[in-house]
């Protein structure tokens, strides 16, 4: 097990990866910071010149973004995250440094899902406090402090946060396979990549069901099939709506994600320092 | 002990190394050289375990460098020719990475960097190569590993900072550790290196102790040619020759003769060497 996985080792790697790339961290995180304060600052002061100190924009307006910021932020983070092992010179620092291959890929998959979650809460936290105590003064309307917990729309008593938080998690194990397998460009790459393949797959998914519907049910097979997702959509509540999604997310989710980890361990094993005789 | 068990490498399908069979000693300072293109540093990475030889293994301590076991990389430092440091201060790179080394010593890292006059509060992407090379080559020799790798230490360090290396290095040196320099700049390790070992057209031509070169050839300046000599070459005022030592008097290595010799007469030398073994 030594071989493979010791905890102290772990802790090394993870100090070292997070620690030598404070700099970046740091930048990331007053860009969010001012974005945030910049465009709550905005929305106060349209609402202040409009509607004076009564408040007429969602306080969850800007918090909100946190999706975009996830998403975006999040797979393009991932997406560099093994960029160091497809670089000549990188690579050699990378892979020399004394842990195994399973602790070094743990490490970035720590780094750019959970790391990555709790970083850009600490930031949203962090900017959206200081919205507060900037604009309130001002314009006597603030944004409300960061919540996970009740964000994107806040459908009442159900944390769609945390399904957001799962489906990046759970999603971005293919950007880490793409910073791994592609030299230049990952991020692009892995999205024009997974967008053929989620094409060729709706195509065989869309023949399929037409042969399989079309052979049960002859008489307006489409209509019928129309008429059933109608009905569920006016049957969903935010209840079911939450718990379909949760549920979507534990039986497609995580399957997804194990399969892109172990073809990122196993594609990060393969690697080594090419380049020069 | 390193060994190399039958290795072949190929770039595509262009074959670099034919089943090489090396073995490498702790308690020795080995120099690997060879012509441009002589696959020098991809041997250097197969030892280092960051390229797979396509046959034949590769093996240190027992350990198959392949697997890049932690226990491995834990005794094996490799200083690539060009390489990268992360913009963070030498300080900050010794904290986060010393402690991956369970024998670093720190102490002898503080003397190298004093000697080589480095500011470990600057940021390793804002000092010269020449500083950043000086900076990991004081790390790598104080990280206290049994195999350490170095391939062209000299390159880009100034003439003050080569002796200071070449001090540091022959400081380093102990019985359990193999140190393995792989250099064209032959002057600046002559009299560092020993064993000496010589790549060319895919496989390890020479290897030998610097006693046994010194037991077998005898190397010196000349005006004319006798006939005997096994290698020539014309220098200002003569030549330069390598030739059977018939005196049992120990001449000066010159590297550079030595390697001009093997690569142009390799049948030649090897044969003496035979020859000089039967007669011992």
């Amino acid at each position: 097990m030594n071989k493979f996985f010791k905890f102290p080792r772990f802790s090394l790697i993870l100090k070292n990866e997070a620690v030598s790339g404070y700099k970046t961290w740091a930048v990331y995180l007053l860009a969010i910071v001012g974005f945030y304060t910049v465009a709550s600052l905005l929305v106060a002061f349209i609402n202040n010149v409009n509607y004076g100190s009564i408040q007429r924009y969602n306080k969850d307006s800007i918090n909100n973004l946190f999706s975009g910021f996830l998403f975006v932020g999040g797979y393009i983070i991932s997406s560099s995250q093994f960029s160091d092992i497809n670089d000549k010179f990188k690579s050699s620092l990378w892979i020399s440094l004394p842990g195994s291959s399973l602790e070094k890929y743990l490490v970035g998959v720590l780094i750019s899902s959970v790391g990555y979650v709790l970083f850009l809460i600490l930031s949203f936290t962090v900017a959206s406090l200081l919205s507060i105590v900037i604009t309130k003064p001002i314009f006597g309307t603030s944004v409300a402090v960061f919540n996970l917990f009740t964000m994107a729309g806040g459908i009442k008593n159900y944390p769609v946060g945390i399904i957001i938080v799962g489906v990046y998690i759970f999603t971005q194990p293919l950007f880490l396979v793409g910073s791994i397998v592609f030299r230049k460009g990952a991020f692009i790459k892995t999205v024009l990549v997974s967008s053929v393949l989620q094409t060729t797959m709706s195509i065989v998914f869309a023949l399929l069901s037409y042969i399989i519907v079309k052979i049960g049910i002859t008489d307006n097979w489409d209509i019928r099939i129309l008429e059933s997702i109608t009905k569920y959509l006016e049957s969903v509540t935010p209840a079911t709506e939450f718990i379909v999604g949760f549920r979507l997310l534990c039986i497609i989710g995580i399957p997804v994600a194990l399969f892109f980890n172990v073809v990122g361990y196993l594609k990060l094993t393969e690697k080594e320092v090419k380049g020069g005789i | 002990m390193l060994e190399l068990n039958n290795v072949s490498f190929k770039y595509g399908k262009e074959s670099l190394f034919r089943g090489i069979n090396l073995g490498l000693k702790s308690g020795n300072i080995y120099g690997l050289l060879g012509k441009n293109g002589a696959g020098k540093t991809t041997l250097l990475k197969i030892m280092g375990g960051l390229l797979f030889p396509e046959e034949g293994l590769c093996s240190y301590r027992g350990w198959d460098v392949t697997k890049r076991y932690p226990d491995f990389l834990e005794d094996v430092f490799f200083l690539p020719e060009e390489f990268y440091l992360p913009p963070i201060t030498g300080n900050l790179f010794v904290k986060l990475r010393a402690p991956f080394y369970p024998k670093f010593d720190h102490d002898k890292f503080n003397k190298s960097i004093k000697e080589f006059d480095l500011d470990l509060n600057k940021a390793l992407n804002t000092v010269s190569f020449g500083q950043k090379k000086k900076f990991l080559l004081s790390f790598g020799l104080s990280t206290g590993t049994g195999l350490i790798i170095m391939d062209e230490p000299t390159n880009g360090l100034d003439i003050p900072s080569k002796t200071i290396l070449r001090r540091i290095i022959a400081k380093s040196a102990d019985d359990d550790k193999i140190i393995l320099i792989s250099t064209h700049q032959v002057r600046d390790v002559e009299n560092l290196i020993e064993p000496i070992i010589i790549l060319d057209s895919g496989d390890v031509i020479f290897n030998k102790s610097a006693v046994e070169v010194e037991n077998v050839l005898s190397m010196g300046n000349r005006k004319t040619l006798s006939g005997r000599e096994v290698y020539s070459q014309e220098v200002m005022g003569g030549y330069q020759i390598v030739e059977k030592n018939i005196s049992n008097e120990s001449s000066q290595i010159d590297l550079e003769l030595l390697f001009n010799a093997v690569v142009s007469e390799p049948e030649e030398i090897s044969k003496m060497f035979i020859n000089g073994e039967i007669d011992e």
